[in-house]
């Protein structure tokens, strides 16, 4: 990440100046910022309402319910037996299923931050905050609803037409990336043993 | 119908979990209050992450950098049936969810959404997300510093949807 950023960063840099448009840098530094405040007004508020919603779900006892039925899924991929950090990863894993992506940053932050109180605050993520990630960095949606719609705004005749492919493709590459996640955390728990 | 079934599920939960309170009368709104306010300091504590990725994807998409690297990257993606058209797009989508749903406008606009184009552009970005940017803020609350294996898996998926993408998109819809 500290790579992709500063390269990010610096070829931004040299292209703007090999271009001989210096002083264009700081406008597009100016407008990024002002979009990206516009962007973060409008993510707390949504934020903190969604948080607020799963809340009432979280003390109403919905959320334990919700994670006893994933139980049997998650315990056989995640190491953690805290039944309040499971309670949160089936928040977050519902949410995303179904495409509710407001509700799953609340979730999904809690529940990143309950890992980390697990792992001591460490520098290197732990096992299962890997594995856990790859829930939200992998699109898990059961049906696309933003592409359809934008589909049915360009005239689509069939928007529905790429649900199936769309379930497959995801699936097949959220396991794909289950297995590969779980190799390399294996190597690295070999390395450090020896 | 699916649509409209889609649209059900959020309203029904949030009826749901109200009701629910109710019954087991929970005072509702101190709870609402409570879970807003960690909303709240989760936002904020990762605002400085958001803001070192937009500015960055910003300098480097406006700067012609990445429109540079991509140009090499086009013969590549050619051989795997990838059409010039939606390069930009795929590239761009890992780093910024609004930027890639404008482009994938773009690419309805000009080949239409039911062409091989507009099709593998939908399977594509619905099949993935924003993996940098969610990857530099979910750790953004914790104090993870080495991200580099979730951000190698992760990338890696993206890879395989793309692949599997046009796989897919070939077999379900062929070409006449």
């Amino acid at each position: 990440m500290n790579y992709i950023f500063s390269f990010f960063l610096l070829s931004g840099l040299g292209f703007f100046l090999a271009q001989g448009k210096g002083e264009e840098i700081i406008t597009v530094i100016t407008d990024a910022t002002a979009s990206c405040g516009g962007f973060v007004l409008k993510l707390l508020f949504l934020t903190a309402f969604f948080s607020g919603i799963i809340q009432i779900g979280e003390d109403a006892g919905m959320v334990s319910a919700l994670s006893k039925i994933l139980a049997p899924l998650l315990k056989r991929l995640f190491k953690t037996k805290n039944p309040d950090i499971s309670g949160k990863i089936s928040v977050n894993i519902s949410a995303n299923l179904m495409g509710i992506g407001n509700a799953a940053t609340p979730s999904g932050l809690s529940a990143m931050k309950a890992l980390d109180e697990a792992n001591n605050h460490n520098e290197t993520p732990s096992d299962d905050m890997c594995l856990f990630i790859l829930f939200n960095t992998c699109s898990i949606q059961l049906i696309p609803t933003t592409i359809m719609g934008l589909r049915a705004m360009a005239g689509s005749t069939n928007p529905a037409s790429v649900v199936l492919p769309v379930i497959l493709v995801s699936f097949c590459s959220l396991l794909c990336s289950i297995t590969l996640c779980k190799l390399l955390l294996w190597l690295r728990a070999k390395r450090s043993t020896l | 119908m699916i649509h409209n079934l889609s649209e059900l599920v959020f309203p029904c939960f949030l009826g749901l979990f109200i009701l629910f309170a109710l019954k087991k009368k929970q005072n509702v709104i101190s709870s609402f209050t409570v879970g807003a306010k960690n909303g709240f300091s989760a936002i904020c504590s990762i605002t400085p992450n958001i803001l070192a990725i937009m500015v960055a994807s910003a300098l480097f998409r406006q700067s012609g950098a990445f429109s540079y690297f991509l140009r090499y990257l086009l013969p590549l993606l050619r051989a795997i049936r990838i059409p010039d058209g939606i390069a930009e797009l795929i590239l761009l989508r890992p780093v910024s969810g609004s930027g890639a749903m404008v482009l994938l406008s773009n690419v309805y606009e000009q080949f239409g959404a039911d062409s091989y184009e507009g099709l593998l552009a939908s399977v594509i970005c619905a099949s993935t997300e924003t993996t940098l940017y969610t990857i530099m803020v979910y750790f953004g609350v914790t104090g993870v510093k080495k991200t580099k294996l979730p951000l190698l898996v992760g990338l890696t998926a993206d890879g395989i949807v793309i692949l599997l993408s046009v796989l897919f998109v070939n077999l379900f819809f062929p070409s006449p």
